[in-house]
C-alpha cells in the first residue's frame, strides 16, 4: 500500500491497517518503510505513534490540498 | 432569535438609518461592533452611533469606530483604481483607470507569470485583522492559484502561534474567556456562571479589542464581580482597579512564570483531580517538569516577587471558575509555543476548560473560516508541496495554510528555492513597523518583482514603494458582509454587515475575489453576487439566508458546556478532546513528533542581558513593542486629525529613574537603538514601566510627509521593527522577540535631525548582528 492509497481509506480503516501491521509484528519504522515514508512525513498527515500504537489527529491540518475534516 | 425589518429606516428629514455590525476597513479585528449608520439620499455617510439594541455592545463603540465618518470621507482617500508605470515605482505618478482596465492588466500579468514561472512564483502578502484576512486566502488559492500566502511577520508572531498551541494541545480553535456572548440572555442564562477571575496575560484588551474579544467584556464582568489579574511588564489601568492584581513581569519570561505557577499548584495539591485523571494525558510528566521550576528560580528569571508567585498560584488553584485571556505577548517571544502550552496546562489542571465561566472551546476551524482554508483545493498539489517553508517547518505548515514568513524573505533575497515574480499586497503595509522584522531587508528584496498589486483605501509607504496597480477598497459601511469573531475559530456570534454608504468606485475584498475569480479560475467562483455567496454558505449551516441575518442582526448560537463529556468535539463521535490521544495533551504527542520537547520549558530570551552579558554595557535596557493604543489599528489611522489629536506622535514609555540617568526629559525626542537598528519616538516618562524596560509604540509612519522615495512618508524614522532580528524564532518556526530585545536610548534633537536613512548601511549592520 502507498501513503496515498492509505489516505483514501476511512479514518478507522487507516488506523486498523496501520495497527494491523503492528499486530503482525512490524515496528513503526518498518511500517513507514513499507509505505515508503518516514515518521515526520506521517506526522504531517496526522499519524502519530502513542504507546506503540498508531493514532490519528482528527483534524489533519494543511499538509495536503484535500479539505480538512472537523469535529 | 427575533427578526425585524427595522434594520433600515427612513427618517423624517429624508436621511436613512441602517443598523449593522462592523468589521473592516478600517482595520479592526472581527468583533462586530453594533452600529447605526445615517446616510443622506446620495449615500454619503453622515453619522455613526452605537446600536443600543446590540446584545453584546449595547451601543458602545471604540474611538476609531466613532471616527468612521472622518475616515471614509477623508480627502486623501483613494476611491478609483490607479496604475503606475513599472519604472515609476517609488514616485507619485499614478493615473486613474477603470476596474475593467485594472482587471485586464492583472489577468494579462498573472497569466504570463504563471506560464513562465508557475503559480508558485506569486506571493500574496496578507496583513492582520481586517476582513482581507478572510478573503485573502481564497484570493491566493482560488483566484491566483498560488500556494504562497505570506503573513510577513517574523515567526508568524500574531495569533497564529496561540491557535497552533490550542490545536495541538486541545484540538480546539481559539480558547476565549466566557463572557456569556453566546447566549441571547447573556449573563442571565441559567447555564452560565461568572468567572471569579480572568488572567489578562500579556494582553491589553481595552485598547486592542483583539480577534474575537471586545475589551469591555472584561468591564462587564468586573461590574458583576470578576477579578482581573494582569500579567504585563507595565502596570495597567485594569490591574490597578480595586481587587484586581498587577503582576509586573520581565518581557519574554512568561513560560517560566507559568511553569512556576504549575509547580505550586501541583505540589500543593490544588489541581482538579477528576479532570486530570479522566481528561488529561501526561500529568505525571508535567508534574516532574514543573518541579524543575522552584519559586526562587522563577522569581529571579521573571522579576516577579516570590510571595506574589505563591499567592497567585494558590488563588488560581482554589478559586473557581476562572479563565485566561492569553495575549499577543505569548506569540511575540521565541519561547512562545511553550508559554502558550503552559498557560493552557494551567487552565486544564485547574478544571477550567469548557466549563461555565472558564475557557470556551470551539472547533479548530469552522464555517467561513473552514471555507477559506479549503479553497486550497484550487492549488496544484505539486505547487502546494513546494510551499515555501513547508519542509523546513512542518509544524507551522500543518497548522497554517501559509508560507513561512522568515523563509519568504530569504526566498525574495536569494531566489531559493525558487524566484518570486509577483507580489499582491492585500491590505498590508509591511514596511511600516507593524509586521515584518528588519523591514529594510524586505524593502530591498521586494523591489525586484515583475508585477505588484495592492488593495487599500489610502496610499502608504509599501504601496508607494512597490505597487503597479492600486485597487480601492470599500469601508465596512460600504459593502455587505458577515463578521465572525475569531474568523470561525470559536465564534461567539455572527453579525450581518449591511451596505449603507458609498464613495467612488470602491469594492469589497469579496467583490474583488468574485470578479477576478470569474476571469482567472471561474470554476471556483460559482456565485452571482456577494449575497448569493453568503446564502450558499449560510443556509446549509444555519438554515437561513443572508437577508434573514440582516433582520436578526446578531445571531448568537448558544453554547454547550463540557462537550468533551458529550462526544461533541471529535469527528469519530467519541467523548474526549479533538487530539491524538483524545485528551488534553499536557505531554504533547504532536510537539514530540516534530522534534520539540513534549513538555513546556523555559528558554531565556535570546537577545537580553542574561543571554548576551558581553553586550550588557552597550544595551542595558529591554525594549518591548507591539501593544496597541486606542487611536490606531497598527499602521492605520495616522492620517486622521481626530486620532492624531489623541496620539500625535510615537511615544516610548521610560521610567523616570532611567530617564534621569540618561538625561532625558518628558517629551524629548529619543532614539531607541540596538545592534539591529534604531527608531525615534517621544519620551513618555511613567512609573508604570519597570526601570529596566522601555515600551516603544509600533506602526508609525507620517502621511503628512513626502511620500516618494527615499522618504516614503518617513517610514524609516520611527520604525521599531528595525530593532527586531530576522529568523530569531522557536523550533516550530513560530514566535519572534518583538516583546523583548536589548536596547539603549539616547536623546536626539528631533524626529528628523541627523537621522540616517542609509538603508544599505543598516542592512550591513543587521547582517553583522545576525552573525552574533
Amino acid at each position: 500500500m502507498t501513503v496515498d492509497e492509505l489516505l483514501e481509506l476511512s479514518d478507522d480503516d487507516q488506523k486498523a491497517y496501520l495497527n494491523g501491521q503492528i499486530a503482525a509484528g512490524k515496528t513503526a519504522e518498518e511500517v513507514y518503510a513499507d509505505l515508503q515514508t518516514c515518521a515526520s512525513d506521517m506526522a504531517r498527515l496526522g499519524f502519530f505513534v502513542v504507546g506503540g500504537k498508531f493514532m490519528i489527529k482528527p483534524t489533519r491540518g494543511y499538509a495536503k490540498t484535500k479539505p480538512t475534516k472537523l469535529g | 432569535m427575533a427578526k425585524s425589518d427595522e434594520w433600515k429606516r427612513v427618517n423624517d428629514d429624508g436621511t436613512i438609518t441602517i443598523k449593522s455590525c462592523t468589521w473592516s476597513p478600517p482595520g479592526e479585528h472581527p468583533i462586530g461592533w453594533g452600529v447605526e449608520y445615517t446616510v443622506d439620499a446620495d449615500g454619503n455617510l453622515l453619522k455613526v452611533e452605537g446600536d443600543e439594541d446590540h446584545p453584546i455592545y449595547g451601543g458602545r463603540l471604540n474611538c476609531k469606530m466613532l471616527d468612521l465618518v472622518e475616515y471614509v470621507n477623508h480627502p486623501d482617500r483613494i476611491v478609483y483604481p490607479m496604475k503606475r508605470a513599472h519604472e515609476d515605482r517609488g514616485k507619485d505618478k499614478w493615473e486613474r483607470i477603470t476596474w475593467d482596465e485594472a482587471y485586464d492588466i492583472i489577468e494579462k500579468n498573472v497569466k504570463e507569470i504563471k506560464a513562465k514561472y508557475g503559480a508558485r512564483s506569486i506571493v500574496l502578502h496578507g496583513g492582520t485583522g481586517r476582513e482581507a484576512v478572510m478573503y485573502g486566502y481564497p484570493l491566493c488559492f482560488a483566484v491566483l492559484q498560488s500556494p504562497n500566502y505570506c503573513y510577513s511577520q517574523s515567526g508568524w508572531s500574531c495569533y497564529g502561534p496561540r491557535c497552533t498551541v490550542a490545536d495541538f494541545i486541545l484540538g480546539a480553535g481559539y480558547p476565549e474567556i466566557d463572557y456569556a456572548g453566546f447566549f441571547e440572555d447573556r449573563f442571565d442564562n441559567p447555564e452560565y456562571r461568572l468567572s471569579e477571575y480572568v488572567i489578562c496575560w500579556g494582553k491589553a484588551p481595552l485598547a486592542s479589542d483583539p480577534d474575537g474579544l471586545h475589551g469591555h467584556a472584561l468591564i462587564d464582568m468586573m461590574k458583576r464581580g470578576t477579578k482581573v489579574i494582569c500579567i504585563d511588564p507595565r502596570i495597567t489601568w485594569l490591574g490597578t482597579r480595586e481587587g484586581n492584581w498587577s503582576i509586573q513581569i520581565k518581557p519574554g519570561t512568561d513560560a517560566c512564570l507559568a511553569l512556576g505557577l504549575l509547580n505550586v499548584i501541583i505540589s500543593e495539591d490544588l489541581y482538579d483531580h477528576d479532570f486530570v485523571e479522566n481528561w488529561c494525558f501526561g500529568f505525571d510528566e508535567l508534574a516532574e517538569r514543573a518541579s524543575e521550576y522552584p519559586v526562587d528560580y522563577v522569581s529571579e528569571m521573571t522579576w516577579v516577587p516570590e510571595d506574589q508567585i505563591v499567592a497567585l498560584a494558590r488563588y488560581i488553584g482554589t478559586t473557581h471558575p476562572g479563565s485566561i485571556a492569553w495575549g499577543l505577548a505569548t506569540d511575540q517571544q521565541t519561547n512562545g509555543i511553550q508559554a502558550g502550552q503552559a498557560m493552557l496546562d494551567i487552565a486544564a489542571i485547574t478544571g477550567n476548560l469548557d466549563v461555565p465561566g472558564g475557557l470556551t472551546v470551539g472547533a479548530p476551524n469552522s464555517f467561513m473560516g473552514k471555507w477559506r482554508m479549503d479553497t486550497r483545493q484550487e492549488v496544484d498539489p505539486d505547487d502546494w508541496e513546494a510551499r515555501i517553508g513547508a519542509k523546513e517547518y512542518p509544524a507551522l505548515a500543518f497548522a497554517h495554510a501559509t508560507m513561512h514568513p522568515d523563509l519568504a524573505l530569504d526566498a525574495f533575497e536569494t531566489g531559493e528555492p525558487y524566484e518570486i515574480h509577483m507580489s499582491w499586497f492585500n491590505s498590508t503595509n509591511l514596511l511600516a513597523p507593524t509586521n515584518s522584522a528588519q523591514p529594510q531587508r524586505w524593502y530591498e528584496a521586494l523591489k525586484h518583482t515583475d508585477f505588484a498589486v495592492a488593495t487599500d483605501l489610502f496610499m502608504n509607504p509599501t504601496i508607494m514603494a512597490y505597487a503597479d496597480l492600486f485597487l480601492p477598497l470599500a469601508a465596512t459601511c460600504e459593502h455587505d458582509g458577515i463578521v465572525l469573531p475569531h474568523y470561525g475559530r470559536n465564534s461567539v456570534f455572527m453579525g450581518a454587515m449591511n451596505k449603507a454608504s458609498r464613495r467612488g468606485e470602491c469594492k469589497s475584498d469579496l467583490e474583488i475575489d468574485l470578479e477576478l475569480g470569474k476571469r482567472l479560475n471561474p470554476q471556483a467562483w460559482p456565485y452571482d453576487s456577494p449575497e448569493d455567496f453568503f446564502d450558499k454558505l449560510i443556509e446549509p449551516e444555519y438554515g437561513f439566508k443572508f437577508d434573514d441575518l440582516r433582520k436578526i442582526g446578531c445571531y448568537q448560537p448558544g453554547y454547550t458546556y463540557r462537550k468533551y463529556e458529550k462526544a461533541m468535539l471529535r469527528p469519530d463521535g467519541e467523548p474526549g478532546f479533538n487530539t491524538v490521544t483524545g485528551k488534553v495533551e499536557l505531554y504533547s504527542i504532536v510537539y514530540e513528533a516534530w522534534g520539540d520537547d513534549p513538555l513546556p520549558y523555559f528558554e531565556e530570551p535570546r537577545w537580553d542581558q542574561v543571554s548576551h552579558p558581553e553586550l550588557k554595557g552597550q544595551f542595558p535596557l529591554i525594549m518591548t513593542t507591539g501593544a496597541r493604543d486606542y487611536a490606531s489599528f497598527h499602521s492605520e489611522h495616522r492620517q486622521l486629525p481626530m486620532m492624531r489629536e489623541i496620539t500625535p506622535w510615537p511615544m516610548v514609555e521610560i521610567h523616570p529613574d532611567t530617564a534621569r540617568e540618561l538625561g532625558i526629559e518628558d517629551g524629548d525626542w529619543v532614539e531607541i537603538y540596538n545592534m539591529f537598528g534604531s527608531a525615534r519616538e517621544k519620551a513618555l516618562l511613567t512609573e508604570t514601566i519597570d526601570p529596566r524596560v522601555v515600551h516603544a509604540r509600533h506602526g508609525w509612519w507620517f502621511p503628512e510627509q513626502d511620500g516618494e522615495e527615499p522618504n516614503l512618508f518617513g517610514v524609516w524614522k520611527s520604525n521599531v521593527n528595525t530593532l527586531i532580528p530576522h529568523k530569531c524564532i522557536g523550533k516550530f518556526g513560530f514566535c519572534a522577540p518583538y516583546k523583548g530585545v536589548m536596547c539603549n536610548i539616547r536623546r536626539v534633537d528631533g524626529l528628523d535631525d541627523n537621522m540616517s536613512q542609509d538603508i544599505a548601511a543598516l542592512n550591513r549592520l543587521q547582517t553583522a548582528a545576525n552573525a552574533l
